[in-house]
């Protein structure tokens, strides 16, 4: 009698365990157009030297028309102290590629809580005669409602002369794998 | 000693009144994570390499998958540090996601929170880095991986269900915004937060065959009513938007089984009776201008759908609730019905949504003959149209405000401001074509 109870009530344990967690559907996407990227940052190459410093080649090419005005920086977790000085470029033009290697030193003290990482940014003044002529794009943009939220969002940011920020991140746990 | 008695007795009295309305007002929880991508190959590499503090999110390819760590925000100073340390150094979606959770903070949230549905729920914001994840061609189902969304989850805890949203705010709906996409990540975050208070359980295929809805779009029911209230929430925190989504308005869209969209005006007889309020804008719009409109009409709006939050919940439901809960603005909200769905409405139809009111009565005796045709006529799609449908006749004020936005009014701006004025006329394609004039409310704008 005890074992029947006993095996009913890890059903009902069974049955409430499966039911305990269910989940509504989310809401559909709302329609919005995506603009291009203006710049690529690719991580070609990553590994630890001899010494234990961490050397990273980034690939930087522009995407959409000339980039100006670039502005290399680097960030990373504490553990880890970028060598590599803050490095700018005049312009980037379509097609052109330009690398950039990166020395990191570890520094004694404990990573992030996410981990041991070095960042890799880039600001820059886009191309905003080739973004505003994307975004008037009726082609790629079809939707003339949303093309045209397209259009009064770049027409804002090149009226203000906006400057725009991308970086690529990396993780030091993946060194000797390309991303 | 009496005194004494009766001064404990009275500050025993508070503390429970002040137990039991801190128990009716309680808000709910809120705690946010921030995760960051750190890794991207096929399921069978991550799953190898996957650690201990990492999940595997699979990407919609079926063939992908990425590597994301997750840990709790505690602070704005250690979001920043996690995201590299300094305010002048962030992404432009970094900068989203801070500022987003800045905004996460607004007193408004905070006087919202009580009206989350149920006791004991909570609700998650997760913000999510693709820093080095934005390239499309490189991650080509990203956007569809970390969409911003707010799921519902229903956990049987202490012997009772309680309701949990999870918002995921990650900017992937803003790629190639620049410093633009700042402003959208907080619409964005107001806009699933509208969804985390509300219970609507949206139709299956609800958004139609691609799952993907436009504020112009004719949907399901639910679908429509779930939308429009979270764009309602979002006009409440960007009352700019009520312009945006009118001039959603000059054609709806329907989806095509085969694919694709046809367009129509949105009055052209495509869609008639009820199906209006299919369509989310609309339903926006009804909200925002009864919210607006009456005295205190944003407490009443939300009151009210507060009371009746249910799974089943849709426009024509919340306004027959509306009206029986506040007869005296029953006049009000007949208006307001009858102009966003550009007098279409047979007096029987407004009937039957808005339910028996002496108030819908008195409403629909004004409109006299100028009702609406209620009848089904055929229509051919068009391409999106250059030239607006005009709705109504009347008179809309056009203005520019001191930051630049264009608004539509059917009032003078104040004073000092130039306008453009408009006197309509019942546009050929705005379904009154059968000879009766449309009524003479002004609102809705060319």
């Amino acid at each position: 009698m005890k074992t029947q109870s006993s095996g009913l009530f890890l059903i009902i344990l069974l049955l409430t365990m499966v039911v305990a967690t269910m989940s509504a559907r989310a809401a559909g996407n709302q329609f919005s157009y995506q603009l291009p990227a203006n710049l690529s940052l690719l991580i070609s190459d990553s590994h630890f030297d001899s010494n234990g410093k961490l050397q990273l080649s980034v690939i930087l090419q522009s995407t959409l028309g000339n980039l100006s005005d670039l502005e290399i920086y680097f960030d990373s977790s504490k553990d880890l102290k970028v060598l590599t000085n803050l490095r700018t470029l005049k312009n980037l033009k379509p097609g052109s590629v330009r690398k950039i290697r990166i020395l990191a030193s570890k520094t004694g003290q404990q990573p992030d809580e996410i981990g041991s990482w070095v960042k890799v940014g880039v600001k820059y003044l886009p191309d905003y005669d080739a973004i505003v002529a994307m975004a008037s794009d009726a082609e790629k943009y079809p939707d003339q409602f949303e093309r045209q939220k397209l259009l009064e969002l770049a027409q804002s940011n090149a009226q203000k002369e906006a400057r725009y920020s991308d970086a690529i991140r990396f993780f030091a746990d993946q060194a000797g794998s390309k991303k | 000693m009496r005194m004494r008695l009766n001064r404990s007795a009275g500050i025993f009295v508070a503390i429970i009144f002040c137990i039991l309305t801190s128990g009716l007002f309680a808000a709910v929880e809120q705690s946010t994570t921030y995760s960051v991508i750190t890794r991207y190959g096929t399921i069978q590499e991550m799953t190898r390499a996957a650690g201990s503090n990492e999940t595997l999110v699979e990407s919609a390819d079926g063939r992908n998958a990425y590597l994301v760590r997750s840990v709790q925000v505690r602070s704005e100073a250690q979001l920043l540090q996690l995201m590299g340390g300094n305010e002048s150094s962030l992404t432009d979606l970094q900068r989203g996601l801070l500022e987003t959770y800045r905004f996460s903070t607004h007193q408004k949230f905070n006087e919202l929170k009580p009206r989350y549905p149920g006791t004991g729920g909570s609700i998650k914001v997760d913000l999510v880095d693709i820093t080095g994840y934005e390239n499309s061609e490189r991650y080509p189902k990203v956007r569809d991986d970390f969409w911003p969304q707010n799921a519902r989850l229903y956990r049987h805890e202490n012997g009772a269900y309680n309701i949990h949203s999870e918002i995921r705010i990650s900017g992937v709906n803003c790629i190639g915004y620049g410093p633009g996409a700042v402003s959208q990540m907080k619409g964005t975050y107001a806009h699933e937060f509208g969804h985390a208070l509300d219970l609507t359980a949206i139709e299956y295929n609800g958004y139609g065959f691609d799952d993907t809805h436009y504020a112009n779009e004719k949907t399901a029911p639910k679908a429509s009513f779930a939308e429009g209230f979270a764009n309602f929430i979002k006009a409440l925190f960007f009352p700019e938007e009520e312009n945006h989504t009118r001039n959603s308005l000059q054609t709806v869209k329907i989806e095509k089984p085969e694919g694709g969209y046809d367009s129509y005006p949105i009055a052209g007889g495509q869609i008639t009776g009820e199906d209006f309020l299919n369509v989310e804008a609309i339903n926006a719009l009804i909200f925002t201008r009864l919210a607006k409109e009456l005295p205190d009409g944003e407490k009443l709006v939300l009151d009210s759908f507060s009371k009746h939050n249910n799974r089943d919940n849709r426009m024509a439901a919340f306004l027959k609730n509306f009206v029986k809960d506040y007869p005296e603005h029953a006049f009000k909200a007949a208006q307001i019905l009858d102009r966003e769905t550009f007098g279409n409405l047979s007096n029987v139809q407004m009937r039957t949504i808005l339910g028996q009111s002496a108030n819908v009565d008195r409403y629909l005796a004004s409109r006299g003959s100028q009702t609406g045709s209620g009848n089904i006529q055929t229509g051919t799609p068009q391409k999106p149209v250059a030239q607006p449908v005009v709705h109504r006749p009347g008179t809309i004020y056009q203005w520019i405000d001191a930051n630049g936005t264009m608004h539509f009014t059917d009032s003078p701006p104040p004073a000092g401001i130039e306008y453009k004025t408009r006197r309509g006329s019942a546009a050929n394609v705005s379904g009154h074509d059968s000879g009766k004039p449309p009524s003479s409310d002004p609102f809705n704008i060319d």
